[in-house]
């Protein structure tokens, strides 16, 4: 029996010299790790729920293969990335101070912080006429790549592709997927004449959508984010149109004599609310989609307009002034148990209510100028969100409930502005011309 | 067996033990720079990203009919009526000029106009196209009660769109709170 054993010794042996066998020996104790713990490390970080930013990320100079071109291509990569890790806002971002990451990662000692730390590293190739992006997430604590992403893509996709990598770290380290692939619809009159516009969330890429070349209003993104409803004068009469994202001609909606206003999707897509004066009075109505099936759901002589759907698509947010100034009310999707909702301030509007189900923002006269101002929706602490000069209006959420685009007139004139949803961290988005009455999308994919 | 032969095993025994516990200590991190066909990368599929071209496409403009000289006259002589703020009851001078726009309306029955009801630029952009819808009924119902055609008048809001004045103060804002008149095309 010995003999077999020596055998499989002397076989073992063979294949795996004596000799490193000793050095290995001699390096693992000299690398003993400090936690004895032989478990292998979570794939998935913890998800916070907080506002308490505990997660640092380095991101490494994403390097490049190939020709001079692609040098530029893996910086703007780079930097689009970390833009985007920034303003998500759950993180706190570092440079990687060298280039070389290996010394970087040998000198990272295990510090007994709370902050979780990952490494984000990039590499740009060529593949024929496109690009190839390779990047991965690597969780320094543990010692483990947790992320690995190739996207191939022509350079005029280069930022698209960028955004998507960016979400996928984010789902990855936070549970929930990122919005930098996200974009703001917006009214624009650049062109000469008040137009819909679309442009990433972060305000690069503005594109003029439509060429109605009259007055265009109050865009809306449908929930599958494949469409954009908005008002338009081009006939003569304030009707609702809808114009696919990416242009092409327009489709009627709804061409009622008088204001076919404020449209809003169900959170399903199937319904759109609006508001109607075909009646003579300004009510809120609700139509299929394709503009059949029109049902009334107010009938007050008051103004009922800019309606605002609950994400659970069963309540509707909107602005009376039945009490005699304008006010945000709320009723069932049918119209039923109507019911005033704010109580301060003598000129409340524009309700918006929060993807997350639990706040409602919207614009309320404080003093000479109008404010943007969030509640829960027991309609209880009130809480301002912007101040200053000039006027805040029509908010709209970021798909994650964690940032409100609007507009403001406090530089001069309306442009688009974002915040986070407390109402720090403002950031213009657009330069020329008047911008105003935003509305941000979906997630790309999302229902 | 010999001691050499005991040392022997025992030391390889050791070593592969070593070895197989030491876990993710083990290896150093490589960076992708680093890694000369970085096996795990590579074999990452690809997912293609394109980025769709955007086209605006002409809205047709509805086809505007010749207006007769007769008529054009007449309107230009129809004066606007202002409102107060956040207001579309009409005041007394309001009425006073309608008085006499109803006449101008009385003397020529070919002359169909579109009512204009604006407002100035306080207040959110949907409040202000109800609002303005508000001010041109006004006009409208009191041209009504005169004794004028209803199907001769139409209305349109503008709300805070079309201001006449774009200054900032009470004396644009005064300006912007009106009902327009203009010739039915």
């Amino acid at each position: 029996m010995f003999n077999s054993i020596k055998t499989v010794f002397h076989g073992f042996l063979k294949t795996l010299s004596i000799a490193p066998c000793l050095i290995a020996l001699v390096t693992v104790f000299l690398f003993v790790p400090t936690t004895t713990d032989s478990e292998q490390p979570e794939v998935r970080l913890e998800i916070r729920t907080s506002e308490a930013i505990s997660i640092r990320i380095y991101v490494a100079r994403f390097a490049s293969l190939g020709p001079g071109g692609l040098g530029k291509s893996a910086a703007d990569f780079e930097k689009i990335v970390g833009s985007d890790l920034q303003l998500s806002g759950f993180f706190e971002m570092m440079k990687v101070p060298t280039g070389d990451i290996n010394a970087f990662l040998d000198g990272f000692k295990n510090k007994a912080g709370s902050k979780e730390e990952v490494l984000v590293e990039g590499r740009v190739s060529a593949e024929e006429d496109k690009i190839v992006f390779e990047g991965r997430v690597y969780d320094i604590d543990g010692r483990k790549t947790i992320m690995n992403k190739r996207y191939k893509f022509a350079g005029r996709a280069l930022r698209r592709a960028a955004h998507l990598f960016s979400d996928e770290i984010v789902l990855q380290l936070t549970g929930e997927r990122g919005i930098a692939s996200t974009c703001v619809a917006f009214v624009s009159n650049v062109s000469g004449t008040k137009e819909i516009h679309v442009m990433d969330y972060d305000g690069y890429g503005n594109k003029q959508v439509t060429m109605e070349r009259s007055i265009c209003l109050s865009p809306r993104w449908s929930p599958d984010g494949q469409r954009i409803a908005y008002t338009s004068y081009s006939s003569g009469n304030p009707d609702l149109h809808a114009v696919g994202r990416y242009g092409g001609r327009p489709s009627v909606l709804s061409a009622y004599r008088g204001l076919n206003s404020s449209p809003a999707w169900s959170p399903d897509g199937r319904k759109i609310a609006l508001t109607l004066t075909k009646d003579g009075n300004a009510e809120i109505y609700v139509m299929n989609a394709d503009g059949s099936g029109l049902r009334r759901l107010t009938s007050h002589p008051a103004i009922d307009s800019s309606p605002s759907w609950s994400p659970s698509g069963r309540q509707i947010a909107f602005t009376s002034d039945r009490s005699g100034r304008p006010q945000i009310y709320m009723m069932e999707a049918d119209g039923s148990n109507v019911r005033r909702f704010t109580f301060a301030g003598s000129y409340n509007d524009s309700p918006a209510w929060s993807p997350k189900g639990d706040r409602i923002t919207y614009a309320s006269r404080i003093g000479n100028n109008f404010e943007l101002s969030v509640v829960d929706i027991a309609g209880a602490n009130p809480f301002q969100l912007t101040s200053g000069n000039g006027n805040n209006e029509n908010p709209s959420w970021s798909p994650d409930g964690r940032q409100i685009v609007f507009s403001s007139s406090r530089g001069g004139k309306r442009d688009i502005y974002v915040m986070n949803a407390d109402g720090s961290n403002v950031r213009r988005l657009t330069s020329q011309g008047e911008n105003f009455d935003p509305s941000w999308s979906p997630r790309p994919g999302e229902e | 067996m010999t001691r050499k032969r005991i040392l022997y095993i025992a030391l390889v025994l050791v070593a592969m033990a070593l070895l197989l516990s030491s876990g993710c200590a083990k290896k150093k991190v490589t960076p992708i720079g680093e890694l000369p066909s970085a096996p795990a990368p590579s074999r990452t599929p690809a997912e293609e990203v394109t980025q769709p071209e955007v086209k605006a496409q002409e809205t047709p403009a509805p086809v505007q009919e010749e207006i007769a000289d007769e008529i054009a006259a007449a309107a230009s002589k129809l004066k606007d009526v202002f409102f107060a703020f956040d207001d579309y009851s009409l005041t007394e001078e309001a009425r006073q000029i309608l008085a006499s726009d109803g006449k101008v309306l009385g003397q020529t029955p070919k002359l169909k106009i579109v009512i204009e009801g604006h407002c100035d630029e306080r207040g959110t952009v949907e409040y202000n196209l109800a609002l303005g819808e508000k001010r041109a009924l006004s006009a409208k119902n009191y041209f009504v009660s005169y004794g004028i055609e209803p199907s001769r008048i139409s209305v349109v809001s503008y709300g805070k769109e079309r201001p006449f004045d774009p200054g900032h103060d009470e004396a644009a804002w005064g300006k912007n709170r009106r009902a327009h008149f203009v010739v039915q095309k």
